[in-house]
């Protein structure tokens, strides 16, 4: 089932168009991966398809919603759930709250019941961020505050946390840098599950051999453009991909 | 011909304005610092001169160089080296040095209220006024003199920066500090003048500006921090563009005077427009401007005063904590009767100061406005009580304060750091200006003590329990929007807006709700203070000793420590009862928040004992030493920027 489809985006800054016409489908169950060079537009077409970035034309469609003109919030309540290349993680809350408050986004709460202090039955909430903080290996960290974790430890928190709202699609922006080989290993393995879970992954990510493993669907881009598409063999032998990849011009 | 000499009269004012405004800017574009102690400057160096040529009676010509030349420019490089420069050093986030200007500010009007009192002085004029003729219209001959010193200013400001090697550093050091260090450009040195010349041209504000209104030490700061207006129509960029609409705005306000309305109510609101247009333009500026020109970034939330400790802490600590202050709040119910009648102030002063812990410390948002709405709460409550009893009326003062917040929180959603710190000041201003300021809605106010369930509480001890029982109210909402599901969405959205707002969570109404709550505490805590003291005194919610004072305590004590906010209240109070002048308070508070740079968190964080800060230690840079192909480098590209 297609759960994220962008048609024709375009986003310019001034002359240059950074996402230059780009269509793009992500499946529920299937790990979608963009690679390219950098300067490819990929960090832009993740903030046009997340809500962070305007788009100049085209369409982004989230299980059959327009979206394109929603804000980032209204599109994450439709089940976009998304990493940041930049960690935005709650630094002062511990690695458990961090989840619980991306459990507890999946209902919004009544700000007065909040204020008056009306206790919140959120015990669904807390067995769902148990249930993630088993899945990415975090439990030992759990009481520590997030902003003082590793790198590699903060995404997964990022992660968790978009885990924790139940979303139809997960955005992961480089979710594999600066983590160690092993952790790499295991995030291979925690995405495939998230995609066994039908759950539509979609990722930016420089490590070949996290994409290789892990995507059934590879989009290659340079320069704003889509220059292939295919599973990760097609597109390694792509004489285009080859060609962007190596800074010569295709032939 | 009138609109002529009103013109020219109106150019005397603007360009005051206009220097003040350039005096805002140079400091601005040579540092990066907000300098919100200005007004301060400018009011020190006024004082300074009634001093010297008022009292001892210095002839003008030797005071004048003294003050303008000497002490000007030394308090500038005085506040640079011991406060701003050890703050650059450590790549100090934004809004320490914002806080630190207020820090300077709060000192500066300490000092001048002890040393020369609250009431009016008449400051002596720089030089003598004449009456010239300009074409057949009369001329007033400061007009012309203000106008030459601004002309001059702009020409020797642009044959600096566009003839001079410092004024290609001061824009080497503007567009990248950094980089400007790593050529070799004396960052320390530009920095140094950027704060020298910006209390120079504040103390030539100040002087000039004195003799035309009443000195007070109050009263010429906040004009002068009016003129904020200048630098924000120039979104902090443009030095012409500033000096053009200080002019216009000189003009406009002298030409509005001769505009006659026929409805006397339109006519009296036009007057109070036509004397206060520089706040107007301040705050329709900030309203109106999508974006200024900030330099170094967004100057940030309010993070980096909070001491940043995880939520939990331990339970037996914790206790303790809360049976001592209890304790100390208590205590005042054994004290003789004068003694608490003064400590009335303490609960009614700490709702206010919790009221922007909410906002500043739980939520990162700035508020230099909340004189406002504790003042708004408390002329609601007294207008209201004399339709309705007292404490109905007390109820209805706060949610009126709080929907009022809620009206001007809206414009708050979009804005960060400095523009929302301007904001929050602009529309503090004007509702002290337009509504507290104006006799037909504050005169003849009688205040009343409520009474509960037919008891009264006009006696002093049983209104102090009912303030402790207010403020234990006050302290409970507060601790519910620190725990449970609200407050961990709160930290969230402090801690990283884009986390939050990639869960879903709704930034927007979450930054308005709480101003609503933050304000509407504010509003019970003005109650309060008008019951405590048995009067609405406009000057006690005037934005110098109210809105400014009151952050700058609040995060001395610690922005997010409601506890802090209580101990604040009980230090202000106090040291106002003890020396029998509640301005005695800003010195101990503004010495305070000089050090805050050593304290993160303010004194609650250092008792907090609070782990490190998770933020990345600063990185300070190094002056490189250059081998020998480097400075043949470093020449080639000195050179470069200088052809």
């Amino acid at each position: 089932m297609t759960v994220l489809v962008a048609e024709g985006l375009v986003r310019r800054y001034g002359g240059v168009a950074a996402v230059d016409g780009v269509d793009l489908t992500a499946m529920a169950g299937e790990v979608t991966a963009v690679i390219g060079p950098n300067g490819a537009g990929k960090t832009t077409l993740f903030g046009c398809l997340s809500g962070t970035e305007s788009v100049d034309a085209g369409h982004v469609l989230l299980a059959d919603h327009d979206v394109t003109a929603l804000r980032p919030e209204a599109r994450a309540r439709l089940g976009l759930g998304r990493t940041f290349q930049r960690l935005a993680v709650f630094d002062t809350l511990t690695v458990a709250d961090n989840l619980l408050v991306g459990a507890e986004s999946r209902r919004p709460g009544s700000l007065l019941a909040g204020l008056i202090g009306l206790p919140a039955r959120d015990t669904d909430n807390r067995a769902r961020v148990e249930q993630v903080l088993g899945l990415l290996d975090l439990e030992e960290v759990r009481d520590e505050p997030a902003g003082r974790l590793s790198t590699g430890a903060q995404r997964l928190v990022e992660l968790g946390r978009a885990l924790c709202r139940d979303p139809k699609v997960l955005l992961l922006d480089e979710p594999a840098s600066g983590l160690d080989t092993a952790e790499t290993l295991r995030l291979q393995g925690v995405l495939r599950g998230l995609a066994a879970d039908g759950i539509a992954v979609l990722l930016v990510e420089h490590d070949m051999g996290l994409v290789l493993a892990v995507a059934d669907v590879v989009y290659a881009m340079a320069s704003g453009r889509v220059l292939a598409v295919g599973t990760p063999d097609q597109v390694r032998i792509d004489p285009a991909v080859r060609a962007a990849y190596l800074d010569r011009a295709p032939a | 011909m009138l609109a002529l000499e009103l013109a020219a009269a109106g150019l005397a004012f603007g360009s005051i304005a206009a220097l003040s405004g350039i005096g805002l800017l140079i400091t601005y574009r040579a540092t990066g610092v907000f300098n919100l102690a200005h007004g301060g400057f400018a009011m020190f160096a006024a004082y300074l001169y009634f001093q010297t040529v008022g009292v001892w009676g210095w002839p003008a010509w030797l005071a004048a160089p003294l003050v303008l030349v000497g002490a000007g420019p030394a308090l500038g490089l005085a506040a640079y080296y011991v406060v701003f420069r050890p703050l650059q050093r450590r790549a100090a986030a934004p809004a320490e040095s914002l806080v630190a200007t207020l820090g300077v500010f709060v000192l500066l009007v300490g000092i001048a209220a002890v040393c020369w009192g609250l009431q009016g002085r008449r400051a002596p004029a720089l030089f003598e006024t004449r009456r010239l003729s300009v074409g057949g219209a009369g001329v007033r001959s400061d007009a012309v003199v203000n106008l030459a010193v601004v002309a001059a200013t702009l020409l020797v400001l642009w044959w600096l920066t566009s003839r001079t090697r410092i004024g290609v550093q001061v824009r080497a050091v503007v567009t990248d500090r950094r980089l400007a260090e790593m050529t070799r450009v004396d960052a320390d040195r530009v920095a140094a003048l950027g704060w020298a010349v910006g209390a120079a041209f504040a103390g030539l504000t100040g002087v000039l500006l004195a003799p035309q209104l009443s000195l007070t030490p109050y009263g010429l700061t906040l004009v002068v921090l009016e003129t904020f207006a200048i630098p924000v129509i120039a979104r902090l960029s443009s030095l012409p563009v500033a000096v053009a609409g200080a002019l216009l705005v000189g003009i406009a306000q002298s030409e509005l005077a001769q505009v006659h309305l026929r409805s006397t109510d339109w006519a009296s609101a036009l007057q109070s427009v036509q004397s206060n247009l520089l706040a107007v333009v301040l705050l329709v500026a900030l309203l109106v401007l999508p974006r200024l020109h900030e330099l170094g970034g967004d100057a940030g939330v309010a993070l980096s005063l909070a001491s940043r400790h995880v939520l939990e802490r331990s339970v037996s600590r914790r206790a303790v904590e809360r049976v001592g202050a209890a304790g100390l709040l208590l205590s005042p119910l054994l004290y003789p009767s004068d003694v608490l009648r003064d400590a009335q102030r303490v609960p009614a002063l700490a709702l206010v100061f919790v009221s922007i812990v909410v906002l500043t410390g739980y939520s990162g948002q700035v508020s230099l406005g909340h004189g406002a709405y504790a003042g708004l709460g408390a002329l609601f409550f007294t207008r209201f009580s004399a339709s309705i009893t007292e404490l109905p009326a007390l109820l209805c003062g706060m949610v009126a304060a709080g929907i009022v917040g809620l009206l001007t929180g809206y414009p708050a959603i979009r804005r960060r750091g400095l523009f929302l710190a301007l904001t929050t000041f602009a529309v503090g201003v004007m509702v002290s200006r337009f509504v507290f300021q104006e006799p037909a809605l504050t005169s003849g106010i009688e205040v009343r003590r409520p009474s509960v369930l037919g008891m009264s509480l006009a006696g002093d001890r049983v209104f102090y329990s009912f303030e402790l029982v207010c403020l234990a109210l006050g302290l409970l909402v507060v601790h519910n929007l620190r725990s449970g599901r609200l407050g961990r969405a709160l930290v969230a959205v402090r801690d990283s807006e884009d986390g939050a707002r990639a869960l879903g969570i709704d930034l927007r109404a979450l930054k308005v709700f709480i101003f609503t709550v933050s304000a509407a505490l504010a509003g019970l805590g003005g109650g309060l203070l008008a019951q405590a003291t048995l009067a609405f005194s406009p000057n006690d919610f005037d934005p110098v000793p109210s809105s400014l004072f009151w952050f700058t305590a609040v995060v001395v004590f610690g922005a997010d420590s409601a506890a802090g906010a209580v101990a604040a209240a009980g230090l202000v109070v106090a040291v106002g009862a003890v020396t029998g002048a509640a301005e005695a308070a800003f010195v101990p508070v503004g010495i305070l928040a000089l050090l805050l740079g050593r304290m993160p968190g303010g004194l609650a964080g250092l008792l907090r004992r609070a782990p490190r800060p998770t933020a990345p230690p600063a990185v300070t840079v190094p002056r490189p030493v250059l081998s020998a192909a480097g400075q043949a480098v470093r020449a080639r590209l000195l050179a470069r920027t200088q052809a």
